[in-house]
């Protein structure tokens, strides 16, 4: 059965965690006619989106994976709400599949659902310890809303760092941008203990040099050019360090400024990631009693050619990425007794062309889903999209296609819920998965 | 307006003859432009290096023999930069005969695309 969907959406990218809340209820924003607004935040990114209004009648799944750890914004979701035949719970189930992975998610958050509001760095071995220790009490019960992101390699003392290792080493690349992430749920709605465990490894496989911003020859000589135009002077060891000169103000912004025409070529170039993630649950809360596992696992890759195209106008990016979730458990919400422990896999590609404010897209995917609630299963989806720069952080985003789908079980066609997705490095234009179909 | 990031350490010299050398140490993959000036009072006695390539980091600079260093002072000043997000740790090693002999305390701190540099200045003096 073919659907034709069409999705508004207002994407915020890099608004701090904190603007959820004001968006969730301070951003004045009226629904368009038939529509609804969804705020909802990942990886740190807010999206502010507008829906189809769901169909009186429901009959959906609320999945038992995690509480969100921002339950104002999670809250929005249309998670239970966006189907209305018989079919729709497997078809939402599908819909709880985020085709949306930028290659900076952070895998333990993206493995259990999350989007932490706070998210704890560590810098060093001793801040990371105690990041630790902060997830479980003395008794060993995991606590919850835990979210950890470090970059071991770089507490190592006797691996080099510095840029000069670091430019002419592929291993040493490999591992100053390998991340480890951690991140603790509840596991259900209900008042049980259950808690969900997740551990994230993360590693860029390969960049190429120019699009890597420790190693683009246009950062660096921007950088010397600062040097000359702004040279500094040795100030002797008797001066008491509040007589030094404040920094030099033109040298920061021209830096600055640097920094800002290299992200907007980050069209450019070529990046392969690849991340797993894999995840427990103790229905104690218990350490001892972690069970149940599962994981998921994706790599990405992206490439954008050098320069723009079409009469030295438009950047033009494909990115494609490979997704497989094992062991999710998802829960009817129409029948509490009907679960089941589905895997998934997605194989989605991606192009875009556009400029620096206005973009146009053409995206496909597909879905395959083993032991789901309806049985086996699996489906295709297309689009096409424009997006439009609204301000430095807001992109108004439509978007319309098709999508298709089988079920072997039930013979149903309505497979899975609609979706754009975001996957590529930039850090402009981005996508989320709509999570919403109208039927 | 911003200050530099200031490190002021005491260097202790080994009881022991040669050349003193120094270099600059990084860790995080950033990009550093630095100088180091010598320094009899608040006098400058000698540039030991103007911002070099920034692949001389870890490499080592020659400054004085031990007896003539210890009444001087050195300030090794510049700038680092990074367009990501980047935790740098500078300091200075000194070292004879390519034995490390001491280091400075470390200038710390931390890079991102909105603030993507920091002067710093890394002063020691000798006794």
């Amino acid at each position: 059965m073919k659907k034709i969907l069409l999705i508004t959406q207002f994407l915020t990218a890099s608004i701090a965690s904190a603007a959820v809340n004001s968006s969730t209820s301070g951003i004045d924003i009226e629904d368009p006619p038939g529509m609804q607004s969804v705020v909802t935040q990942e990886n740190g990114v807010t999206h502010i989106r507008f829906v189809p209004k769901p169909a009186p009648s429901s009959n959906s799944i609320a999945s038992k994976s995690p509480s969100p750890v921002s339950p104002a914004a999670q809250s929005a979701l249309p998670t239970s709400s966006s189907s209305t035949s018989s079919s729709s719970a497997i078809d939402t189930a599908t819909s709880k599949v985020n085709l949306d992975l930028p290659i900076s998610a952070v895998p333990a958050f993206v493995a259990l659902d999350l989007s932490p509001e706070t998210v704890s760095t560590p810098s060093t071995p001793r801040d990371f310890a105690a990041a630790l220790l902060n997830g479980a009490d003395h008794g060993g019960v995991l606590n919850t809303g835990v979210a950890i992101e470090a970059t071991p390699f770089r507490w190592i003392p006797n691996l080099r760092t510095d840029i000069k290792a670091y430019s002419e080493n592929y291993w040493n690349r490999l591992l100053y941008n390998f991340s480890f992430s951690l991140a603790t749920a509840k596991a259900s709605d209900n008042d049980s203990d259950a808690v969900q465990l997740g551990l994230g490894f993360s590693a860029v496989l390969y960049q190429d040099a120019e699009s890597d911003p420790r190693r683009s020859t246009e950062l660096r000589n921007a950088f010397y050019q600062v040097n000359e135009r702004y040279p500094m002077s040795g100030v002797p060891p008797g001066i008491p360090a509040a007589e030094i000169e404040d920094e030099n103000p033109m040298a920061q912004k021209t830096l600055q400024q640097a920094v800002k025409d290299f992200r907007n070529k980050s069209w450019q170039g070529t990046i392969w990631s690849a991340a797993i993630a894999p995840t427990w649950i103790s229905e104690s809360g218990k350490i001892s009693d972690l069970g149940n596992p599962g994981f998921t696992a994706w790599t990405t890759v992206a490439y954008g050619p050098p320069g723009k195209i079409f009469a030295d106008i438009l950047n033009c990016q494909f990115a494609g990425q490979l997704r497989y979730r094992q062991n999710q458990h998802v829960v009817d919400s129409a029948n509490s007794t009907h679960t089941a422990d589905q895997n998934t896999f997605i194989a989605a590609g991606k192009l875009r062309l556009g400029m620096t404010d206005f973009n146009g897209f053409a995206e496909g995917a597909y879905v395959r889903v083993w032991k789901g609630l309806n049985g086996d299963a699996s489906g295709w989806r297309g689009a096409l999209g424009v997006e439009k720069k609204i301000n430095d952080n807001m992109w108004l985003v439509f978007s319309a296609g098709q999508q298709f789908g089988a079920t072997t079980s039930t013979g149903s066609n309505e497979l899975f819920a609609i979706g754009s997705f975001r996957i590529g490095t930039s850090q402009n234009a981005e996508y989320l998965a709509a999570t919403n179909a109208e039927r | 307006m911003s200050k530099p990031v200031v490190v002021d350490s005491k260097i202790t010299l080994p009881d022991e003859s040669g050349t003193v050398t120094v270099a600059l140490k990084e860790r995080g993959a950033v990009h550093v432009g630095f100088g180091i000036d010598l320094f009899l009072g608040d006098n400058l006695i000698r540039h030991v290096v103007v911002f070099p390539d920034e692949d001389d980091v870890e490499r080592y600079f020659s400054l004085e023999t031990v007896t003539a260093l210890r009444a001087l002072g050195i300030d090794c000043f510049g700038r680092a930069f990074s367009a990501a997000t980047d935790d740098v740790e500078l300091r200075l090693s000194f070292a004879i005969a390519g034995k490390e002999i001491a280091t400075s305390k470390p200038a710390a701190f931390s890079l991102n695309p909105s603030n993507p540099s920091r002067e710093f200045h890394i002063r020691c003096l000798f006794a």
